[in-house]
């Protein structure tokens, strides 16, 4: 079943084309991978999936759903979580309070809650701080739950952002570059934790420039150049492709061309 | 000692405007810098109200209130839109239009001449207009406001705010309605300045243009800012320091006319020395970005 | 009636034109809303007062000595306020409230020697104004016309043609670049500051031609340095002139229509619009 639909999809920033015209869909369950060189328009996508940006053209479809004109909070709300390629954690807050922050709903949030909490509300609370710290024992950051989010390491702000995004209950995650920058063992933790997402049933789109973590954990690849796909599909008919491969290897005569 | 009873009333009303600013500069980190317009409304609304309605100024205290936070939410308009120094620039332009409205509209204000006359609290025919008395409802409504905004800032709301203030675009992403949230702390923000504004009305019985100046809202910044953003107690702290300190100059046998410039030369020299050496003020935790 | 309207928004406008012009230059280099810029306007009326009263200068002389002096305060606030906060890269809103800061403590240095009693520049017997196309122009007016006109002109083409204005916008557009490429981006910041706070001084002073002087007149005079700045775009300098011009004229004409109590609102209300709506201004883009 699909999750998400792009439908030509078009982005100018002042005269740069960003996008131009993509489309691609995106099955339920599934584990997807957005690749292309640098400046190629993948994090502009992100932008406009989850509402940053809006689009100059072409529409999001999210379980058949409009979402192009929502609010970004509100498309966050309706099962969209993502992180960021520079990671984007509440530096001053604690781990926990990182986890808490996405779990807590509307509710809890209000002024009103806050004046005068009631016991229904105490109670709920508690019960969300149980659930971010199962939350940050999927990660392995459970003994760092009081720690300033600044003072970790850079592959342990890279697992609590996706713990945060995770937190969101969302059906589809969204991941800008999760490996870059880590250290073989914490990428293979990556990996796994991504595979065991997808096992729960979480739908996922990442962005990453390793082939091979490319190639090893994701079912389905859209590649992107200059704003438009310019391949799409499983992992051995993508590494045969020779649009891709003149884009990876050959930029420099494309981009003469 | 009646004098030092009235710098205490003084300071209780400073205290109130400068943790309600502590809301929206310290805890959301949203620049403001014409506080003193929110409590001039509150005094000229609360004023009005008791004067030319004669509702009691006990309904007319959260009425007025009431009316600086509507304000609130049109001065919080500007925020969604525009952050860091325009913002700040767009808050001190709308103290500017609030003050500029409150000297010149006459036909409701009295303009320069302002609003004499303003009955005071009483309490079972007991009138509260000397400062001991006023002084234990100043430190009534002073009391509230730190316990409704200390709250406020504890609970999960509070943590939304700190996360805007971090991060917007990642508090947007989480799912918060950030816009919502910085409305909402305007309005609160403008409700406890309103609540300050309407109790030095009620307290001196007289207002005039002239106490609800770009200066006023200076010494408010300077009196948070000096006792740390994103504390609430500092602001508490700031008013005392700030405001009993300069009383000193009085004491040792200054006139006035040198007084007044050299307490504001002595803030504005405080708020060059913190932004230098102690951007986060005395015991903040968070610094302007 | 028009014709009057007229010359008072030129004359008013000019003025504008030059607190918008300083500050502009310097918040293109340094990137900070430099609020102290309105004391400096003060200074150097009291400066004027200073060397022409008290010191029986001759105004033209006085005019100049007075504006280097507030040349020199605006870069003494430069140096020892900024460049700390520079030099520990502060946040631009820091530097902001800084310099709302330094305007508090300078504005109230000038109370305390010159007390609040209002005082004019002695510059002779007043004269009875030129009828020109039917309205009144005065000879101080035309004085304050053609001396905006020359330091507008003589900054454009400063920043434009010479080497020193290259460096300056080398600096504005890329401190670190600019220091690359061997400018010293701290003594072209110094510069600046001291150019542009020459240019509030003499608006000062031209002002003070014509009204009195008192401790607080920075305060209105920079919101609408700022209002002319921001309306043109911030740190564009034809931008200044146009802002500065266009609201010369919705002040004067708008107190056609309006009582002229509203005269100062008008100004905020133009400010605060144009933040909202067009924040960078109408030749300014997003940096
Ligand atoms: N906010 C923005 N403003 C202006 N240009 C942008 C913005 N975001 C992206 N771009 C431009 O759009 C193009 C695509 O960028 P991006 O989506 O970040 O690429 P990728 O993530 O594939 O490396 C680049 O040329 C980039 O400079
Ligand atoms: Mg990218």
């Amino acid at each position: 079943m699909e999750i998400l639909r792009i439908d030509n999809l078009t982005k100018h920033f002042n005269g740069v084309t960003a996008l131009d015209g993509l489309s691609f869909s995106i099955e339920k369950g599934t584990i997807n991978a957005l690749i292309g060189p640098n400046g190629a328009g993948k994090t502009t996508v992100f932008n406009i999936i989850s509402g940053l940006i809006k689009p100059d053209g072409g529409a999001i479809h999210l379980n058949g759903i409009d979402i192009t004109s929502f609010a970004p909070h509100r498309i966050a709300r309706s099962g969209i979580g993502r992180t960021f390629q520079i990671i984007r954690l509440f530096s001053g807050m604690t781990v926990l309070e990182n986890i808490l922050l996405a779990l807590c709903n509307k509710r809890h949030e209000s002024l009103f809650a806050a004046i005068l909490p009631s016991r229904a509300i105490r109670e709920a609370e508690a019960r969300t701080a149980e659930k971010a710290l199962e939350l940050l024992e999927l990660v392995n950051l459970f003994a760092k739950k009081d720690a300033r989010a600044r003072n970790l390491s850079h592959g342990q702000r890279r697992l609590l952002e996706i713990a945060r995004a995770l937190a969101l209950d969302p059906s589809l995650l969204l991941l800008d570059e999760p490996m870059a920058g880590l250290f073989p063992e914490t990428a293979a933790e990556m990996r796994s934790i991504i595979r065991r997402l997808c096992d729960c049933g979480k739908t996922i789109l990442f962005i990453e420039h390793d082939m091979k973590t490319v190639m090893d954990i994701s079912g389905h690849i859209i590649v992107l150049n200059y704003g438009r796909k310019i391949a799409e599909g499983a992992p051995h008919r993508i590494r045969n492709e020779p649009l891709v491969i003149e884009a990876y290897l050959g930029g420099g005569s494309h981009a003469a061309a | 000692m009646e004098y030092f009873l009235h710098i205490l009333v003084i300071t209780g009303i400073y205290a109130i405007l400068a943790a309600s600013l502590n809301l929206i500069v310290g805890y959301t980190g949203l620049p403001s810098l014409g506080h003193a317009a929110f409590s001039c409304i509150g005094a000229y609304a609360s004023a009005l109200l008791s004067l030319r309605l004669g509702v009691s100024p006990w309904l007319a205290l959260p009425l007025a209130a009431g009316v600086a936070a509507g304000i609130g939410a049109l001065v919080g308009l500007p925020a969604l839109r525009i952050t860091g120094d325009y913002l700040a620039l767009t808050t001190f332009g709308l103290g500017l239009i609030v003050y500029s409205i409150a000297l010149n509209w006459a036909e409701l204000t009295e303009g320069p001449m302002g609003l004499a006359g303003i009955p005071a609290f009483a309490v079972a025919g007991f009138q509260l207009s000397s400062a001991g008395s006023y002084l234990v409802l100043v430190a009534v409504m002073a009391a509230l406001t730190y316990v409704v905004l200390g709250r406020i800032v504890d609970s999960p709301f509070g943590r939304v705010l700190r996360a805007i203030r971090e991060d917007e675009t990642a508090t947007i992403t989480m799912g918060k309605d950030v816009a919502r949230y910085k409305i909402m702390v305007f309005i609160v923000g403008a409700f406890f300045a309103g609540v300050a504004g309407s109790l030095y009305a009620h307290y001196i019985t007289y207002i005039d243009p002239s106490s609800f100046t770009v200066m006023e809202s200076i010494t408010i910044l300077v009196i948070t800012v000096f006792g740390g953003l994103g504390n609430m107690t500092g602001s508490f702290i700031g008013a005392a320091v700030l405001i009993v300190f300069p009383e000193t100059l009085r004491f040792i046998g200054i006139p006035s006319t040198v007084a007044a410039p050299l307490r504001q030369m002595f803030y504005g020299l405080l708020l060059i020395l913190l932004m230098v050496l102690r951007p986060q003020g005395i015991i903040g935790n968070y610094h302007f970005k | 009636m028009f014709t009057q309207l007229l010359f008072n928004s030129l004359i008013a406008g000019s003025i504008y034109t030059l607190i918008a012009l300083g500050f502009s230059l310097i918040y293109r280099t340094v990137r900070f809303f430099n609020f102290a810029h309105g004391v400096i306007y003060t200074c150097g009326a009291y400066a004027a007062y200073a060397f022409i009263n008290q010191l029986g200068f001759h105004p033209a002389a006085g005019f100049i000595c007075a504006s280097v002096c507030a040349g020199v305060v605006g870069s003494a606030v430069d140096a020892m306020v900024y460049k700390p906060l520079r030099r520990r890269k502060a946040p631009y809103l820091v530097l902001l409230i800084a310099s709302l800061g330094a305007f508090i403590f300078l504005q109230n240095v000038i109370l305390l020697i010159y007390s609040s009693q209002i005082v004019s520049l002695n510059t002779g017997p007043v004269k009875a104004g030129h009828l020109v196309l039917g309205g009144a122009i005065t000879d101080m007016q035309i004085v304050i016309l053609c001396t905006s006109l020359l330091l507008f002109a003589a900054l454009t083409l400063f920043v434009r043609y010479t080497r020193l204005g290259k460096a300056m916008r080398a600096v504005s557009d890329d401190t670190v670049a600019a220091g690359v490429v061997g400018i010293n981006p701290e003594r072209i910041i110094g510069i600046v500051f001291f150019a542009g706070s020459v240019l509030a001084g003499a608006a000062g002073i031209l002002t003070s031609l014509e009204t009195g002087i008192e401790p607080t007149m920075g305060m209105t005079a920079m919101l609408k340095g700022i209002t002319a700045a921001v309306v043109g775009g911030a740190g564009s300098i034809p931008g200044a002139a146009f802002g500065g011009m266009l609201l010369g004229c919705a002040e004067n004409f708008g107190i056609w229509k309006l009582p002229a109590a509203w005269k100062d609102c008008i100004a905020f209300v133009i400010l605060v619009g144009f933040l909202l709506v067009k924040p960078y201004g109408i030749v300014g883009k997003k940096d």
